[in-house]
């Protein structure tokens, strides 16, 4: 009871979402009672009197009633979800899909994906013993028995021997299309009198949800969120004359329930002339037809008629026959509607027409979900198109209201609407206050799946790249990576520009230790500009940490194994720039090795020294009397044409204080056989 | 005899047998004086761990304390509410003792050669907890793999959910606490 009353206390502090706890009034019953009773009774005195009298009152039966407060009826999840909502996000510890141990916390991109999916692959195996085995796991018993923990709910591929109508609906149910399909034909064969209608409906209904597959298991969440189902689902096409047309074969005389699943099932699945044969047939017939089935045929109506005007007439004739037939449009008709228009690129009316169709449903009493307004900012801020600020009066009207998941849609709003904050608008106040959207009650369960928590996130940060100050940027990074978003090569790099603009390079080294981390120090597209900037700052303080990162470049190319199939090669600026580093920190070995390995091809090279470096290095190995070096270099220069470096030859060697012989020998490097001057000194 | 000579049930036995046998004989006994070729079994002890002669031996904190220890220095193996009167589960601690030894095996044959701990098998509510440390033999993806399926395998054995606790280290010698 304690904890009880610990929850209710913390309810009333954190502001929960009304209704869990009744009305303000009801949640705290007792003292209402209390303070109800002292009031109508007309007593005055300090708190603890008035209680006193209170409860003497109840004792008399002469006193007046107390009044009990009305039960509130509570789910049997209310007091978890009350107790999670005093919970915060943890941006410091992993998922909780991932072991909370730093050898299982994934560091980069890949292996946050390898690692789950590794995991569920695990899970599967242990299914497929379950499967292969059942027998095996038909011992201990447990009491209750829970379906979901028996071997027997993962059957399904095993065909029983005699088919009743109980087992096409024990696989029905469980999700094993494929058996349940085989049952009922078997079934249909031999007593078809057996089948109900309803059944057949049933079947009908869940083959075309799933395209005559069995169900995806949804404890296999993983493979959900990294493989983005939804996504493929469209792309997979309807199974002509398969199981669910088979039923359909079946159903005698047709009913308007079928035809309907069986159209939406067509349009879904992209078999457009099906659906619209079929609709054809239902109308012919003068079947009524449903508003699901309109709003399926709205749907793929850009996949129907190909010009702007006959795509909008298209659209246009199936609501006005809704309207003749008397059927009331719905949310998802006129999200379908506003899909249209958001497919029609370059419409002229686009905006206007969007805007009445809004206008519409408000008329119709029908609240926008967020998948209607992710069609509106499609519409509205196009790529090439003016800008449009329509995103601000968007989360204006969201503002406050608990949002739930009504249309599959729903999910896009969120990555639409950071990308039109960050590339429309490029707007750091607007990124922020829709971040602060996602992160209000469960908003952040709209991000459904892997890639849209990568979009969203990363479209935030580059956001804030763009028009931060380093300071606040790095207090928002240091929230979200590596835990909730791994970045990729482009933000890193626009983090460089950011502090090479914002000259504050004391943040480099930094960046670069990320790099490391996240698996992209060494991607090309990354390595030469990042070393680039390095070169280009000169602060006195951080030549070390810079010569560091040069080393920690250097010993990474050299460490790769000469088996691995995308070897990272030195190239010419990685090259200068790394030696450059070097010297400038006064590291003459490492920088000549670097030289060294490639004047003898020890390492695999694309490209060559630049001119700067090679006389940096000849300075410093002049300074340091290593004739043999120097000799090296200069031989190099006029391999490579430095011609610069070639004509100081003879300087070089004086410098040294070599013997005349040697001078004149060095002299000759530039002009004469370059095999020739490989001589020793 | 000398062998048994610190134990004290061992003279006991000894004393009454020869005193026996002395009645019959007057001649004193040449077997009991015979060399003994059996293993001293009597040194062999339940939970403790002989020290070897250049204290070579590794330890883990757990396997230091002797089994006297528990609910003091280190905590027990398995937590579960079986021997808890009045406790739903009072009548069941044979058959929770045979799951947890089930379960100690399943995961020797699974992570084989991994676990450096003891496996430690705590049971709340209807799920059951498997926690320990392991040694980072194989990479973590296939770790994942193996703790996927321990969790599935062991829950449709059980019939009811199985969470894997993992904590890991990079080297067998940083689970020892000492060397006896």
């Amino acid at each position: 009871m304690a904890g009880f009353l610990c929850i209710l206390r913390l309810a009333a502090t954190k502001n929960l979402p009304p209704g869990l706890f009744g009305k303000q009034s009801d949640r705290f019953p007792w003292r209402f009672s209390v303070g109800a009773f002292s009031s109508t009774a007309e007593l005055q005195g300090t708190p603890e009197e008035d209680a006193a009298r209170s409860v003497s009152a109840v004792s008399r039966p002469s006193g007046r009633r107390v009044k009990l407060p009305k039960r509130i009826v509570r789910s049997p999840t209310d007091i978890l979800d009350a107790l999670a909502s005093t919970v915060g996000k943890d941006a410091t510890g992993p998922h909780y899909r991932y072991v909370d141990d730093p050898f299982f916390i994934p560091t980069n991109a890949t292996n946050r994906r390898i690692f789950a999916l590794s995991k569920e692959s695990g899970r599967k195996a242990a299914r497929y013993m379950v499967k292969k085995y059942p027998a095996l796991f038909e011992k201990p018993k447990a009491d209750p028995e829970i379906s979901a923990f028996l071997a027997a709910s993962q059957l399904g591929s095993q065909r029983p021997t005699e088919p009743t109508v109980k087992d096409i609906v024990d696989c029905m149910r469980k999700g094993a299309l494929v058996a349940a399909f085989e049952a009922y034909t078997e079934l249909n064969e031999k007593t078809p009198e057996a089948i109900t209608p309803e059944l057949r409906q049933e079947l009908l209904e869940r083959l075309c949800f799933h395209n005559s597959d069995d169900a995806i298991d949804s404890d296999l969440l993983e493979e959900k969120w990294f493989a983005h189902y939804i996504q493929k689902e469209v792309r997979r096409r309807w199974k002509v004359g398969g199981p669910a047309d088979k039923v359909f074969q079946d159903i005698k005389p047709k009913t308007a329930e079928a035809y309907a699943a069986m159209i939406c099932a067509n349009a879904r699945f992209l078999h457009v002339e099906g659906a619209n044969t079929l609709l054809e047939e239902m109308q012919q017939e003068n079947l009524p037809i449903p508003v699901q089935v309109y709003n399926e045929m709205i749907k793929i109506v850009p996949l129907l008629k190909d010009s702007i005007d006959s795509r909008w007439e298209m659209t246009m004739s199936f609501l006005s026959s809704m309207n003749q037939a008397g059927v009331a449009p719905n949310l998802q008709t006129f999200n379908a509607v506003l899909e249209v228009i958001s497919r029609i690129a370059m419409w002229r009316r686009s905006r206007s027409t969007a805007l009445g169709v809004f206008a519409e449903m408000k008329r119709c009493g029908i609240e926008p979900s967020l998948a209607s307004y992710h069609f509106l900012l499609q519409i509205f801020c196009r790529e090439r198109g003016p800008i449009s600020h329509i995103l601000l009066d968007v989360l204006q009207a969201l503002e406050g209201k608990e949002l739930t998941l009504r249309d599959p849609k729903d999910s896009n709003f969120f990555p639409t609407a950071m990308d039109v904050a960050g590339r429309h608008l490029r707007d750091v106040a607007v990124a922020r206050k829709v971040y602060d959207l996602l992160w209000t009650n469960n908003n952040s369960l709209f991000l459904t799946d892997a890639l849209k928590d990568t979009v969203f996130h990363g479209n935030f940060l580059k956001v804030l790249v763009a028009g931060e100050s380093v300071e606040n940027f790095f207090k928002v990074y240091d929230e979200l990576v590596p835990m909730t978003l791994v970045p990729d090569s482009n933000l890193l790099l626009e983090m460089v520009k950011m502090v090479e603009f914002h000259e504050e390079p004391q943040h480099l080294p930094r960046i670069w230790s990320d790099a490391v981390v996240f698996g992209l120090a060494l991607k090309d597209n990354m390595l030469e500009p990042f070393l680039a900037v390095l070169l280009n700052n000169h602060r006195e303080d951080l030549k070390e940490a810079f010569a560091a990162i040069a080393l920690d470049v250097k010993t990474r190319i050299d460490a790769q194994f000469l088996d691995r199939a995308n070897r990272i090669p030195w190239s010419g600026p990685v090259i200068s720039s790394v030696v450059r580093l070097l010297l400038r920190n006064g590291q003459m070995e490492p920088a000549w090795e670097v030289v060294g390995n490639y004047i003898n091809k020890k390492t695999e090279t694309f490209g060559f020294p630049s001119e700067e470096a090679l006389s940096e290095l000849v300075d410093v190995l002049v300074a340091a009397e290593q004739p043999t070096r120097v000799k090296q270099c200069v031989t190099l220069a006029s391999d490579l044409g430095f011609m610069d470096l070639v004509r100081s030859a003879e300087d070089l060697a004086k410098r040294l204080r070599l013997p005349e012989q040697e001078i004149q020998k060095w002299k000759r490097i530039g002009s004469g056989s370059v095999a020739a001057s490989l001589g020793n000194i | 005899m000398a062998l048994f000579s610190r134990n004290p049930l061992c003279q006991e036995f000894f004393r009454g047998f020869s005193a026996s046998l002395a009645r019959n004989s007057a001649a004193p006994l040449p077997f009991i004086r015979s060399f003994h070729t059996t293993l001293p079994t009597n040194r062999v002890q339940a939970g403790k761990y002989r020290s070897t002669q250049y204290k070579t031996r590794g330890l883990t904190y757990e396997q230091y304390y002797n089994p006297t220890f528990i609910g003091f220095a280190k905590g027990w193996n398995s937590w579960n509410t079986s021997n808890l009167r009045f406790a739903n589960t009072e009548h069941q601690t044979a058959q929770i003792t045979i799951y947890d030894m089930f379960i100690r095996k399943f995961i020797a044959g699974t992570f084989h050669n991994m676990f450096v701990s003891e496996v430690i098998i705590k049971q709340r509510h209807n799920v059951i907890y498997i926690a320990g440390i392991v040694h980072q033999t194989v990479p973590a993806r296939k770790m994942y793999f193996l703790i996927g399926y321990t969790e599935e395998f062991l829950g449709f054995f059980l019939k009811c959910p199985v969470k894997m606790e993992l904590q890991s280290v990079s080297s067998k010698k940083d689970s020892l606490f000492t060397y006896i």
